[in-house]
């Protein structure tokens, strides 16, 4: 064979496994960037979704706070083992309180928890939502589906999604003459000029979100490698475990009580050794006790995902020493806090929240594209294949489907009741049966019907959602921007955005032909050939 | 300030870098780009590629300002292509 014929032969082998490894999961590929690129906002979609939560509001100082908060805890909770004091952030606005209970409360749980208003200190009562949180913890939790199988599940989809892309460069024949290239209004090859951009001008993002995403598996992915390094007693993994996750050595109480010192003199102390970094939390184990020390962590600023704490002394102030992190626990820490973002200011939020968007825009177009090609094959009033039909209509019901289903979860969450049992759960469940009705509309209706009337109605959820907002609470854009509560507006208008986007896209649809006469796959190729003009652009 | 830089340094060299392109350099200009102009507006785009890291990896050290680094490239090829697209949309060839 000439180097020329193999090179050809395995480009073409490459672009098979390309199109098979994209597609097969591609629901699942689709789910996980829509989802997961909501974590890189969840702070902010849990403000927007508690709409009790107090504006934020940069009054009072860490060590005031921190005092508020002990306080509470201390009159609350006063046998507790532990307390944890979430600072309020730029992100995070309000006073997040904790407690480790030596003894269940009446509820059956061993801790506490509650949200402080910063400003008087006061415990403030927010509806029970999943907020950006659930979310977010749905792209690798699956929400419905046991942890131990999601992530298995998601792990097998990872691993394609990452041959998908390792394939997909081989075979981009022409991936820098082509760089720029996305021509609209010209059907096919639009489509392809869609999914190549997406693809290409952000392809260290998906490189990076897809090996990472592996990484943060990988002892549950390669069980062999640690039963075959560390033997399979719990003892040996749990070993290996305190060596890439050292964290603090444990003191135990000694049970005599000692006067503790202010937890404001050591914020000061933690201040003074972060000049520049605002802190994250405090806390104090064995409250009261002579061997109680306080831990304090600050906002990362660096490839990490929560730095090394500081830790002292409750009674001396003496700092104590914590186990320096090894190498390859600081790689694998900079690996994940680079598929986690959290190092990352508002600027760097926003562009990994725009990429997790054209992830799924990659997989999006790639959908399209394939059923797209094989109607294109299709000889002139050939029978549509079935198969083909039904990826077509599956196509609606996961392109449009889950953002409706988001849609969805946003509206439940300011229309159903406040006092509904499990409401977290309720909101969860719209979206999985908004989502569910898009499948099944798109199964029912004829096909670019269907289209427009989902998108229809997906511009007008996300167009809608300011005014639902400003109609169910008072924290609307006009209150939002006189109380300087930038969170809520940019939320509102990025709906508002969302919406209209969708509706221009509405209106690119073509409009499907009246009263089909013979069957139903005459029409949609009719649809199709009249829309191969226009669909791409 | 180094965001913008950064940011700002990508841009230019993507712009750049499209010109290079003689698709994409007909989009924008009225005369063709000659074989030299190519050559240097590569060489520039290189350049500012360079420039953009070091700026992100100044001020915001190696981990981040990398990942920063990769966020403009892709951020600063996005707005250029869409640029172009809008520009061929218009009729220009």
């Amino acid at each position: 064979m000439t180097s020329q014929g193999f090179q050809g032969a395995f480009r073409q082998s490459m672009a098979w496994l390309h199109t098979w490894s994209g597609l097969v999961l591609s629901l699942l590929l689709y789910f996980i960037f829509i989802t997961g690129s909501f974590g890189y906002f969840n702070l902010e979609v849990d403000h927007w979704m508690e709409p009790e939560r107090p504006v934020p509001s940069d009054d009072r100082s860490s060590a005031e706070l921190a005092t508020v908060a002990m306080a509470y805890l201390q009159r609350e909770y006063p046998d507790a083992a532990r307390y944890f004091v979430g600072l309020p952030t730029e992100r995070q606005t309000l006073l997040r309180v904790f407690a480790n209970l030596k003894e269940p409360g009446p509820d059956g749980k061993a801790f506490a928890d509650a949200y402080l208003d910063p400003a008087t200190g006061n415990p403030v009562t927010v509806r029970d939502t999943g907020g950006g949180d659930a979310l977010y913890e749905m792209h690798y939790s699956l929400h419905y589906m046991p942890y131990e199988v999601a992530i298995y599940v998601v792990g097998v989809g990872t691993l394609f999604m990452l041959l998908a892309l390792v394939t997909g460069i081989v075979t981009h024949k022409k991936i820098f003459v082509d760089f720029f290239t996305l021509r609209f209004g010209k059907g096919q090859r639009s489509w392809l000029d869609a999914h190549n951009v997406s693809s290409v001008l952000a392809l260290p993002f998906m490189l990076m979100i897809t090996y990472s995403g592996l990484v943060f598996y990988t002892f549950e992915y390669s069980p062999g490698v640690l039963f075959l390094n560390m033997g399979i007693d719990e003892q040996a993994q749990d070993e290996l475990y305190a060596h890439i996750y050292p964290g603090f050595e444990d003191i135990d109480a000694v049970g005599e009580s000692a006067e503790l010192l202010p937890v404001a003199n050591i914020i000061e102390r933690a201040q003074q050794q972060w000049p520049n970094q605002p802190l994250r939390y405090v806390d104090l184990t064995h409250p009261g006790d002579k061997a109680a020390h306080y831990g304090v962590g600050a906002i990362t600023t660096d490839l990490s995902r929560g730095g090394t704490p500081l830790r002292f002394d409750a009674v001396t102030g003496a700092a104590i020493p914590v186990a320096a992190t090894p190498a390859d626990a600081i790689f694998s820490d900079g690996i994940l806090a680079m598929h986690e973002g959290r190092f990352a200011d508002i600027r760097l939020r926003w562009l990994y929240f725009l990429s997790g968007l054209l992830g799924a825009a990659m997989v999006a177009t790639g959908l399209v594209l394939w059923a797209k090609k094989r109607r294109t094959q299709l000889k002139k009033n050939a029978p549509v294949p079935r198969s083909l039909v039904f990826i077509e209509r599956t196509n609606l019901g996961i392109i449009v489907g889950l953002p409706l289903g988001v849609a969805a979860y946003f509206w439940a969450n300011r229309l159903l009741p406040l006092g509904l049992e499990n409401r977290a759960e309720w909101e969860m469940h719209c979206l999985f049966l908004v989502w569910a009705a898009s499948f099944a509309h798109s199964g029912a209706r004829e096909l670019s019907r269907a289209w427009r009337e989902q998108v229809a109605l997906l511009a007008a959820l996300f167009a809608l959602v300011p005014l639902l907002n400003a109609l169910t609470t008072d924290t609307g854009m006009l209150n939002a921007v006189l109380a300087g509560d930038w969170v809520r507006l940019v939320f509102d208008l990025t709906c508002l955005v969302f919406g209209i986007c969708s509706a221009l896209v509405w209106r690119r649809l073509p409009v499907p032909v009246s009263a089909p006469v013979a069957g139903e796959a005459p029409v949609d190729q009719a649809i199709l050939a009249r829309a191969a003009g226009s669909a791409g652009g | 300030m180094s965001f913008a830089l950064g940011l700002g340094a990508c841009f230019v060299a993507m712009v750049l870098l499209a010109l290079a392109q003689k698709k994409q350099a007909a989009l924008v200009l009225a005369a063709p780009v000659s074989r030299s102009a190519q050559l240097a507006a590569r060489a520039a785009a290189a350049l500012l590629i360079v420039a953009s890291l070091w700026s992100g990896v100044d001020g915001y050290g190696a981990g981040v300002g990398s990942v920063l680094f990769c966020a403009w490239l892709c951020a600063a090829a996005w707005i250029v292509a869409l640029f172009l697209s809008w520009r061929r949309s218009r009729g220009t060839r």
